[in-house]
């Protein structure tokens, strides 16, 4: 099984900057802990606007960070934004687990 | 009946449905919390807020960054503006002591269009001042101006910089042009919403003058007041979409060197760039040669033009 984050593209972009690393890795968990959130709240709303906006943010950060697996889902949920509630919930809950996944993988990559 | 609320760039949202005629025959309230220097989760208004227009098929909420809050409903309902105000109006007097004549602000859509738009764009002037720090004089004394709600004048001419580029801003591109000449180092504009992703822009970029804008609008002002050399241009954005700002960059200047930059994959993006004839197209994730090699490539533009 691939590890959930190819960090070698994202640490050539930082120069191997500790300190900035840091502060994207920081910021990654915070904007995709705020994003996760809102589209489990948006999992029953009519939004899906909202919904798609959201998950394509996620998904470009997930990218560019290399958790390729998650951009994935949130490409998939961002194409769906119309998909029932139980469809969504489900989107929502596989984000969530790989998003663990990549956060647990983050905190154990980290130099500061 | 589930409430759509809004709560990122609120007031540019509030203008696109207005301009998309998304907001029909209907009211808008405005609560001008900023007064008082709260926001609608602090005083647990949200979910009154919900009951009393969740009848409402057309109800939303619009929760601005300063705290003042749109609430839209259909038609001109007059009992519903009155409950809504009998909720509120013990918590804003009694609370905070405040008069609730300055608290509450009505649009009847019908009539008041013209000023809800008006108001919106100020609010959105005031917090681009803020962020961006190279506004103008002139467009941060039309911000102050209108704060005293005596400058409808220079609000209007501010409106218009939402879909298009100012007489005031041309004479500050101008100049911006012109300096260009004597310039030692590429200025970059990058056109980004995203923090994650900006910042490792500005990172791989960090040989050159690099500008952030994360809303069109700021967009707009850091291209006017800058003329940059090179501007990597998310599509999508809050305020506006990426390829509108091309035309816009496009219609002043024509040599604007413009890449865009996106999540996404779709063919109507790519089309779009063929139409506007942007100089680049990059699909995140991107790598820092990649980058690079933007840079030699415009290099090499500028050397051969």
């Amino acid at each position: 099984m691939s590890a959930p984050v190819d960090l070698s593209n994202f640490k050539d972009m930082t120069s191997g900057n500790p300190e900035l690393e840091k502060e994207l890795f920081d910021e990654f968990i915070t904007s995709s802990e705020n994003i996760i959130k809102e589209l489990k709240q948006l999992v029953n709303d009519a939004d899906n606007e909202a919904w798609r906006k959201a998950a394509h943010s996620m998904k470009g950060t997930a990218l560019i960070l290399g958790a390729d697996n998650l951009g994935k889902l949130c490409k998939d949920a961002q194409l769906n934004n119309a998909a029932p509630a139980v469809e969504k919930q489900k989107m929502i809950d596989d984000i969530d687990k790989e998003y663990g996944l990549v956060k647990e993988f983050i905190n154990a990559n980290r130099t500061t | 009946m589930l409430i759509r609320t809004v709560k990122y760039n609120a007031e540019q949202q509030l203008i696109n449905d207005l301009y998309e005629d998304r907001v029909i025959s209907q009211s808008v309230l405005q609560l001008k919390l900023s007064i008082i220097g709260k926001k609608a989760e602090e005083l647990i208004l949200l979910s009154k807020l919900k009951d009393l227009i969740s009848d409402d098929k057309n109800g939303r909420i619009y929760l601005c960054d300063d705290g003042d809050v749109f609430i839209v409903w259909k038609g001109a309902n007059v009992q519903l503006l009155a409950d809504i105000k009998n909720s509120l109006v013990s918590l804003v007097s009694d609370t905070y002591g405040h008069s609730t004549e300055k608290f509450f602000t009505f649009y009847d859509f019908q009539a008041n269009k013209e000023d809800l738009r008006i108001e919106c764009q100020r609010k959105i002037i005031v917090i681009q001042n803020k962020e961006s720090g190279h506004v103008t004089t002139s467009l941060n004394n039309a911000a102050q101006k209108s704060e005293h709600e005596d400058a409808i004048q220079h609000d209007k001419a501010a409106d218009q910089a939402l879909h298009t580029i100012t007489q005031e801003q041309i004479k500050i591109l101008k100049k911006a042009l012109e300096n260009r000449k004597n310039r030692k180092n590429l200025v970059i504009l990058i056109v980004e919403d995203q923090t994650f992703a900006y910042k490792l822009l500005k990172q791989i970029l960090e040989s050159y003058e690099c500008h952030i804008a994360s809303t069109a609008q700021e967009a707009l002002n850091l291209y006017c007041y800058h003329a940059p050399d090179i501007i990597f241009q998310d599509i999508e954005l809050p305020g506006g979409d990426g390829h509108s700002l091309v035309k816009l960059y496009r219609n002043f200047n024509p040599e604007s060197y413009v890449i865009m930059v996106t999540a996404n994959s779709y063919k109507k993006d790519l089309e779009m760039a063929k139409i506007n004839k942007v100089n680049g197209f990059i699909v995140k994730p991107y790598s820092k040669q990649r980058i690079m090699d933007c840079i030699q490539e415009y290099l090499k533009y500028k050397k051969g033009y």
